[in-house]
């Protein structure tokens, strides 16, 4: 294969338009060898990335556990490292309403990405292939991805309004419901309330990426498994579905982790009610630390969701090899 | 070819030589910095969720302006914050970061957190002697801990024409009160009874369902005891059920407001400053209905709202600044300038004697103030976990009000859930 | 033709809450709470709530500062990942299990364990309400995403065009600079466009590291309301739908990228 020529500036070498030679044909240079230099720059060209990310992230980390091993109820950074001790882990594995919490994390995750990906997923297999208005639909589903977590909090806060949003507005004039519902305020409703903002930013999330994996599988497997006698479900099982899967399996679990974290949608909507039903772990992190001044709990809270979510991957990681 | 290879190098370029410019400007792009005294003199940060809430910033920006005026050699930097979660927050991390600001001012709620954790200055000795019971709220453990800035009787508000056009009258018993607000409600139109919020974890659920409770002479705890099943609590808690059965479902504090300014409710609960807010906000065909009375209850419920504290970590001359800054602002020339500005009385008990005369609600909102009994906790026990009981009683509040459980159960519940997490 | 009228189900369904935000941006404040259904704008339609958004609130500085994160955290994050992402591409090694490792971490943390832990850090460096302390923390999130979509990427170009230039004692920079980076249009485009989208959404650590109100960004603004002492929803939206726009144009711009760079083999000869 020719490279194309990429002189457009002065001073630029002339390239010889050559098959790859082999390595020894490589000039040594006098100082370091080009495999040193080659090392080094790699390892260069790495740094900023690991200095800017390790510090902000290990710093928080390694507070939080020292935070979630510090006595006291009101432990701060000043007493942080006065003793050990594990009764905030103890007292975090072993109240009621930890495991009541991760339940509803679960459910939110859950019922959050579930829906998502599938969207995604039809929404990918539509822009496939071209028709009339593809470009555009492309872009407009992309929309919900670009707005602001918190402007979207707004907006669904504003259409689910118990007295004057316009869902409860259209359910009654279609004659579904006959009684406004309070979405955010019962109990029963606001987890499902919470779930349709988030899975409406995040469809677009799974499209994109299912969407160019599905166009990296080559037309001729499609062809074949025509030829063979496939119907459309059988192309996908056999054709379709291995060829996504790995990406698949990478969006689910960072789309996953994403949700599980997910505080800024859940508190301005609901701030946890009514009644903790909307109590996820990242929620109950937020309260302990904040609402009830307890840094110690709450640290060890954020530590033990870290590794249930750690667990998580590696079990997704697990499964993804076994396939 | 050419074109591709030099557009990329050029993007590269631009986005490196962006990357640095933007840097740059934003190393100078700061908002107001800590309040680190410099060399010239001390700096007193004070972020000010009143700062840009008419009546209150006029005051406080004369105030201000009156204070380093006074001592020339400090500087008061009020920042405009935002009475918020976020705010709330933002305290929190400061004090644990050591870093608070020299000024706090805090809703009571909030203030029993860093009471709790032992972030305040006592400055017991700021506070004049005349000040009303309402004050006590502010302490901690034998100290004074805060000042109290906002403080009132609850007053009820209502729709004048909205009555009259149901045709019944100012409520004075409870049972009025529900009867009113039932004649008032009309959904298909749009118009409410009582507009009371119900939108979960909502502030002023605490306020308007004491109303209800303490009205009737209950209280959410007895000292450090929990005494929600008492026969007030229940008593209060049913005509609390009934009067929200005439509200919109789901409303929160802020569209509560805008209901009752708008003309859409005849009736809602808040302090006595609220007058002066509608009387900014309420459209020109609707203000003139708009109007206070007493609660229509046996007894008169009140709090102390906002209060102003000084961090323990202060010393040397900001700490005198600070200390200086608080005298000044409940000294009576000032508290005198506050009354007239909101509408309300001050909490000094001497603020309003000049105003009485100009206006017509003020005698009122005066001996609301007098006889209002708090509606928050004494007990240390429990102020240490206010926001904890807070939740569970809103929680409480929550499910009476849809219906899903009977107010005796769920008292009953809370009772036991309260008594055992206290026991503990 | 079940293609179009599916999409169309799909397109309605995406869009209507920003149709939403739009129709609520124009109504009348005096029609806001009222127990019409009005789907559709009427003649009552009116600029109101951008008026009375943009007279009474900061909002343009808001926007500004938005403008400014967002640009710096962009340009900041693209050429930190450009280099991670080339040299994981073409250098692997123990380097690829730690950026995976930040990656997971990144995705793993509570947002409410970092606030007290940032707030200390940029305490120490002075930069508490500056914007230039967010750009480093946004810059630090969102490298590991970008590290990893612009590894894929570079994986995707073929070896074979550095061996030709090796052959001819060409260092490793220079490679980087004259070969690489000129045939990385689509990944670049994807990774400025995920940073982006990051950086100008992001609320939890401008609410830890800006309190003053004139160093606020726009979600920093939009969410203020929702607290206010009085909900104007249609300002509300009005600002809503203002802090849409840049993102919609960004999108205009780099869409075509975001799909195609995902896909490996952008090299075209």
């Amino acid at each position: 294969m020719t490279t194309t020529s990429t002189t457009g500036s002065a001073g630029a070498r002339e390239f010889l338009p050559a098959p790859a030679g082999p390595p020894s044909a490589r000039r040594r240079s006098p100082r370091l060898s080009l495999g040193r230099r080659r090392t080094i720059f790699g390892y260069a060209l790495l740094t900023p990335a690991i200095l800017f990310v390790g510090v902000l992230i290990a710093y928080p980390l390694i507070l939080s556990v020292q935070l979630s091993i510090t006595p006291g109820r009101f432990a701060s950074l000043n007493s942080a490292g006065e003793g050990i001790t594990f009764d905030h882990y103890l007292t975090v594995l072993t109240s009621p309403e930890t495991w009541a919490s991760l339940l509803r994390t679960g459910v939110y995750v859950v019922g959050t990405v579930v829906p998502a990906f599938a969207v995604g997923l039809a929404i990918a297999l539509l822009l496939r292939e071209a028709f009339p208005g593809r470009r555009w639909l492309r872009t407009m589903i992309l929309l919900p991805w670009a707005v602001p977590g918190v402007a979207a909090s707004a907006v669904f806060l504003w259409m689910f309004d118990a007295s004057f949003g316009v869902v409860n507005k259209l359910l009654m004039h279609l004659g579904l419901i006959s009684q406004p519902i309070a979405w955010y305020a019962d109990p029963h409703t606001a987890m499902f309330a919470v779930i349709v903002p988030t899975a409406w930013k995040l469809f677009p999330f799974f499209a994109m990426i299912l969407l160019a994996a599905l166009q990296t599988i080559p037309g001729d497997l499609y062809e074949a498994a025509r030829v063979d006698g496939a119907g459309r479900f059988q192309q996908f099982v056999h054709v379709t579905w291995p060829g996504v899967r790995g990406a698949a399996y990478i969006a689910l679990v960072i789309a996953s982790l994403g949700v599980y974290r997910e505080f800024d949608f859940i508190f301005p909507l609901t701030r946890g009610g009514p009644n903790d039903s909307t109590t996820t772990l990242a929620i109950g992190i937020y309260q302990e630390s904040f609402q009830y001044s307890n840094m110690g709990f709450a640290a060890a809270l954020g530590i033990v969701s870290i590794v249930i979510a750690a667990v998580f991957v590696l079990l997704v990681g697990r499964e993804r090899r076994k396939g | 070819m050419i074109t591709r290879s030099t557009r990329g190098r050029r993007a590269a370029v631009i986005g490196v030589s962006l990357g640095v410019l933007t840097t740059a400007l934003l190393s100078g792009c700061s908002g107001a910095g800590n309040g680190s005294g410099g060399a010239d003199g001390v700096v007193l940060e004070f972020p000010n969720f009143q700062a840009s809430e008419a009546p209150f910033s006029t005051w406080w920006e004369e105030f201000v302006a009156a204070f380093e005026e006074k001592y020339p050699d400090v500087t008061v930097d009020m920042t405009d914050s935002q009475n918020s979660d976020r705010y709330q927050e933002t305290l929190l991390t400061r004090f644990a970061a050591g870093d608070p600001p020299e000024i706090v001012q805090q809703t009571t709620t909030n203030f029993f957190q860093l009471a709790g954790a032992d972030y305040l200055a006592d400055v017991g000795d700021l506070v004049p002697s005349s000040w009303g019971p309402l004050q006590d709220t502010y302490e901690w453990n034998g100290e004074t801990v805060g000042v109290m800035t906002l403080a009132s009787g609850l007053v009820l508000y209502y729709n004048e024409k909205l009555l009259q056009d149901a045709g019944v009258d100012v409520p004075t018993t409870p049972e009025e009160l529900v009867k009113a607000a039932e004649a008032v409600y009309d959904p298909a139109n749009g118009i409410y009874g009582f507009a009371g919020v119900s939108a979960p974890q909502d502030p002023k659920l605490y306020n308007e369902s004491a109303m209800f409770v303490v009205g009737s002479g209950g209280e959410w705890f007895d000292g450090d005891t929990p005494d929600f099943t008492s026969p007030e609590v229940i008593k209060g808690l049913g005509y609390y059920k009934q009067a929200l059965a005439t509200a919109p479902p789901g409303l929160q504090f802020t569209q509560r407001n805008e209901l009752f300014q708008s003309g859409k409710a005849g009736f809602m609960v808040e302090n006595a400053n609220f007058l002066g807010a509608i009387q900014q906000q309420a459209p020109a065909d609707v203000k003139p209905f708009l109007k206070p009375a007493a609660v229509p209850f046996p007894n008169e419920p009140g709090l102390a709202s906002v209060e102003l504290s000084i961090p323990k970590s202060l010393d040397g001359p900001t700490l005198e600044a600070a200390r200086n800054f608080v005298a000044l602002a409940v000294s009576p020339e000032w508290q005198k300038r506050y009354a007239e500005v909101i509408g309300a009385p001050a909490p000094d008990p001497d603020s309003t004697a000049d105003l009485i005369a100009q206006n017509p609600y003020m005698e009122l909102f005066v001996q609301l103030q007098d006889e209002a009994v708090s509606i928050l906790p004494t007990g240390p026990e429990v102020r240490k976990d206010f926001p904890i009981y807070r939740k569970e009683i809103f929680d409480s509040l929550v499910s009476i009000t849809s219906g899903a459980v009977s107010i005796e159960d769920a008292m009953k519940q809370l009772q036991s859930s309260t008594e055992s997490q206290l026991g503990s | 033709m079940l293609r179009v009228a599916v999409s169309l189900v799909i397109a309605v369904v995406a869009i209507f809450p920003i149709y939403w935000m739009l129709v609520t941006a124009i109504r009348p404040s005096s029609q806001l709470l009222s127990p019409d259904l009005n789907l559709f704008p009427d003649s009552s339609a009116t600029l109101e709530g951008f008026i009375g958004l943009f007279t009474q609130n900061p909002a343009l500085t808001w926007l500004a500062n938005s403008a400014l994160i967002t640009l710096g955290s962009t340009a900041l994050s693209t050429v930190i990942s450009v280099f991670a992402g080339y040299s994981l591409s073409r250098f692997g090694g123990r380097g690829q299990q730690v950026m995976g490792l930040t990656l997971l971490m990144s995705r793993m943390l509570p947002g409410s364990l970092l606030v007290i832990p940032l707030y200390v850090v940029f305490l120490n460096l002075g930069l508490v309400n500056n914007l230039l302390a967010l750009v480093i923390i946004n810059t630090a999130f969102i490298v590991p995403f970008t590290t990893w979509m612009l590894k894929a990427f570079f994986d995707g170009i073929p070896r074979e065009i550095e061996e030709a230039a090796f052959v001819d004692g060409a260092g490793p920079f220079r490679t980087l600079w004259t070969i690489i980076l000129p045939l990385s249009g689509p990944g670049i485009a994807a990774a400025v466009t995920y940073a982006a989208v990051l950086a100008w959404a992001d609320f939890l650590f401008a609410r830890t590291l800006l309190t003053n109100q004139s160093v606020w960004p726009v979600t920093q603004g939009i969410a203020s309301f929702m607290g206010d002492y009085r909900t104007a929803w249609n300002e509300i939206m009005a600002l809503g739908l203002v802090s849409i726009i840049p993102m919609l144009l960004l999108f205009l711009v780099t869409e075509r990228f975001l799909v195609s760079s995902l896909t490996a083999g952008a090299v075209k000869g």
